[in-house]
């Protein structure tokens, strides 16, 4: 006799405790699960990895989603969605949260992108680690419902950590999933998810309540809306967004700021972007790399060479040579490095 | 990990510079077009690729046959175990 072919589901899957919760509650189903884990390009985990500090223990920087599919044998597809996530940062149609996420249309995207896969790997749902009210922005009963219909998924999406407090979803009407076996968790308290992973013997949860998106992270968000309120909205690219993550801004005018990076990693990470950017390193004397970002004018990279002096050991010389290359060319600028006051007053915070 | 000699490599894929999740992404993309029982060897300098390898190829059931580090760089082999992903 054969054996009658499980149903399969899509699980989204972060690696935190909530997604982690709804997929053990799925797979104690017996349901066939392949996960789906996205790269945004905003992943705090991913940006630890880059900018790496010596010391920091690899296992701690791990790719939770991966770990915590591997412990049920769980298949993980990562999916690549940085490009298309830009135009969503840029213009997000319901707005950010409270910082520069754009909670609502993210999850349209990526649930958009989970019903494409749904399709393709022949699954009859996706289900998310999401609970009513637990995000102000994302979270509460009308955005759960229009996430859904905007995504196309519409009761083919599956909350199983607070399902019983939402309408029946297709599977659960279908008889796939035991609607008896899921949850009725709702509100920011986090207990009863602790709780439930002791039970289930989950032991480790490594990221915040929060996520781990850099888009909540208040002073990434500035730097952001620095570049949108400087007219660079509409061209951001990848590597914008990028360098928003790392080292000190200086606006030192509308069209340019310098980026000083605050410790040897991150001055590596800038070194990396030194494309069409000039950089400069202090000579002579320890100091961090920079980057000015805008046109190079003459003007420009003496006050950025000023401001690079500024934050090293230059800042007790009356004068120093900052070394500047740009485009495959190198130049030496003798400056006086800046007050601190001066380069505070450009800082943006 | 299996510790298994295993067969030549097929493809040799230079993940260097790369890093998470790239290399993974790339390293799914490559197994999907090659025949079962094919191997991959990857070089990569991503230090967490130590935790993420192993754990991806529990999960999506191909077989990483050995895991080396050399300084920064890392060599690994995976031969796929099926046609599923």
């Amino acid at each position: 006799m054969i054996a009658p072919q499980r149903a399969r589901a899509v699980a989204m899957l972060s690696g935190g405790l909530d997604s982690t919760l709804a997929l053990r509650l799925v797979v104690d189903q017996g349901i066939e699960v392949i996960a789906i884990n996205f790269s945004t390009g905003f992943c705090h985990t991913d940006h630890a990895r880059q900018v790496q500090r010596k010391g920091q223990d690899p296992a701690r920087l791990r790719n939770q989603a991966l770990h915590v599919a591997a412990q049920l044998a769980v298949p993980v597809e990562i999916i690549d969605i940085a490009d298309e996530y830009l135009p969503v940062l840029k213009y997000p149609r319901y707005g950010y949260g409270q910082n520069a996420n754009p909670c609502i249309d993210c999850r349209i995207l990526m649930m958009t992108r989970a019903r494409e896969f749904m399709a393709r790997c022949g699954a009859a749902f996706v289900f998310t680690g999401e609970v009513l009210g637990q995000r102000p922005k994302s979270q509460h009963r009308h955005a759960l419902a229009l996430i859904a219909q905007e995504s196309g998924l519409r009761d083919r999406l599956v909350r199983p950590l607070c399902a019983r407090l939402l309408a029946p979803t297709r599977p659960e009407r279908e008889g796939i999933l035991d609607r008896t076996r899921l949850l009725d968790f709702h509100g920011r308290d986090r207990k009863p998810q602790m709780d439930l992973a002791r039970r289930l013997g989950i032991a480790d949860w490594p990221q915040p309540a929060g996520g781990c998106c850099t888009l909540t992270d208040p002073s990434y968000a500035r730097r952001l809306f620095d570049l949108f309120e400087h007219g660079r909205r509409d061209d951001l690219g990848r590597e914008d967004a990028l360098l928003c993550k790392v080292g000190r801004h200086f606006r030192i005018d509308p069209a340019r700021k310098v980026i000083v990076g605050r410790f040897e990693e991150e001055n590596a990470f800038l070194r990396r972007f030194a494309g069409v950017r000039p950089v400069l390193e202090a000579l002579e004397v320890n100091g961090p790399s920079a980057l000015l970002d805008g046109p190079p004018t003459e003007e420009a990279l003496a006050l950025a060479a000023a401001i690079t002096a500024r934050y090293g050991d230059g800042k007790r010389h009356p004068m120093v040579r900052v070394r500047c290359q740009h485009l495959g060319q190198e130049r030496i600028l003798e400056v006086e490095p800046l007050p601190p006051e001066r380069c505070e007053s450009w800082l943006v915070r | 990990m299996s510790g298994e000699t295993g067969p030549q490599a097929d493809v040799q894929l230079d993940l260097r510079g790369l890093l998470c999740p790239r290399p993974i992404i790339d390293l799914a993309a490559c197994l999907r077009d090659l025949p079962v029982g094919a191997v991959v060897t990857l070089r990569c300098d991503d230090a967490a690729i130590v935790h993420d390898l192993p754990a991806w190829c529990a999960g999506v059931g191909h077989v990483l046959l050995d895991l080396q580090s050399h300084g920064r760089d890392l060599t690994a082999r995976v031969r796929k175990a099926h046609a599923r992903f």
